[in-house]
């Protein structure tokens, strides 16, 4: 377990008054709080850092035990016990106020190791000011084809089952919220939020840029030259396609409401986009390529 | 809007121990519309979070009105960021 120096995570002196605590404390946690945070990992450890450590130094009686022990804070409780059988005055009692920490009811689960050792794992209960629960964060992978339509999943997060319904057309990286399914709240504050990021795993034939979809559909030469029909994959069936003749290699061509569901627009589509590649003939037999020859000269 | 989707601002008021004049600050800088009916102040249930929000930073970080007005708008900013990075990151996935 390391030893956790308060006084550095606050940037204050060991000297440092009560007053100039609470002004280290307030600037910081003004600047890691999670409200103006939102979904940032790094600020949120920082900002229960800095409520651990003001939780220490911001009470005299803590502060004294932190101070006397400090990095052999393992062993207060031993040397307590020594000064007691020796007679002397504890400067914290003989663990009065040890068991009003412990009997906040506060669950110690985001404070340090440190924090949980040396002080019984609670807060003082003189704090009436109520901290929102720590948002939880969640990424699910999933292939395109499962956000087609919208679905219903059950998650297991933090040991406990959640049932949520993906709405049809989820983005990759896209990010819903779960409300009220994150950590408790501290001092009866309201739970935290879970946070849902969304990966699509890319396709390996349909790209896809919000509701519109892209795919390649390979024509032969003879159709793109003569013109023809061409049957398209689209994400969920297949249609005919009339192909002009001339079309050149390359040519888009887009099919109105053939993409992807519109993000909670029930009925809307996207269109799809499809981009003809013409096959250029490899082994030409011997009638063939005395036809193309007849053909290149007739230029 | 139906009643059940609004919320007494006097139980708001009670429940987090607020004075009236925080909520009046709330109002005349536009931080969450709330609804009168026959004299009564009201806010929407979906409002709520956002009026919870401001509570913790008007109380816990002494923030003033403000400046949580700057920080909700600067917190819209970064939203909003976030998702035109996240569209453009998808359409560069076109190009790969």
């Amino acid at each position: 377990m390391e030893f956790v120096d308060y006084y550095k995570i606050l940037g204050v002196d060991k000297k440092a008054s009560q007053d100039a605590i609470k002004k280290a404390y307030r600037k910081l946690a003004r600047k890691y709080h999670p409200d103006t945070n939102p979904n940032d990992e790094e600020a949120k450890k920082k900002f229960q850092q800095i409520n651990e450590a003001n939780e220490v130094l911001s009470n005299p009686e803590n502060r004294k035990k932190y101070d006397e022990y400090g990095e052999n804070w393992q062993h207060a409780e031993a040397y307590e016990e020594v000064k007691k059988q020796r007679g002397y005055q504890s400067g914290f009692g003989s663990g009065g106020s040890y068991q009003q920490y412990s009997s906040s009811g506060f669950e110690g689960t985001d404070f340090s190791d440190f924090f949980n050792a040396a002080f019984g794992g609670g807060r003082t209960g003189r704090r009436s000011t109520q901290f929102r629960g720590q948002d939880f964060n969640a990424s699910l992978q999933l292939n395109l084809k499962d956000v087609y339509t919208s679905q219903k999943q059950v998650l297991t997060i933090n040991g406990k089952k959640i049932r949520i319904t993906i709405p049809a057309g989820v983005e990759n990286g896209q990010t819903i919220k779960i409300k009220g399914h994150g950590g408790e709240g501290l001092n009866g504050g309201p739970k935290g939020d879970l946070y849902i990021t969304f990966e699509i795993i890319p396709d390996a034939r349909f790209k896809r840029d919000g509701a519109n979809l892209y795919t390649e559909q390979a024509i032969d030469l003879y159709t793109a030259v003569l013109g023809g029909e061409a049957v398209i994959d689209t994400f969920v069936d297949k249609v005919k396609l009339k192909v002009k003749s001339g079309t050149q290699n390359g040519t888009k061509v887009r099919l109105k409401g053939k993409g992807f569901p519109k993000y909670k627009k029930e009925g809307q589509f996207g269109d799809l986009y499809v981009t003809y590649k013409v096959n250029i003939p490899k082994n030409l037999t011997d009638e063939q390529r005395d036809l193309f020859t007849k053909l290149s000269k007739m230029k | 809007m139906s009643d059940k989707e609004l919320i007494s601002v006097q139980k708001v008021i009670v429940h987090h121990n607020l004075d009236e004049q925080f909520i009046e600050s709330i109002e005349s800088f536009q931080l969450i519309e709330f609804v009168v009916k026959d004299s009564d102040r009201y806010v929407y249930i979906e409002q709520l979070p956002t009026l919870e929000k401001i509570i913790r930073l008007y109380y816990d970080l002494e923030v003033n009105m403000q400046g949580i007005d700057v920080i909700n708008n600067m917190l819209d900013r970064m939203d909003a960021m976030h998702r035109t990075i996240q569209q453009l990151q998808n359409k560069l996935k076109l190009y790969e």
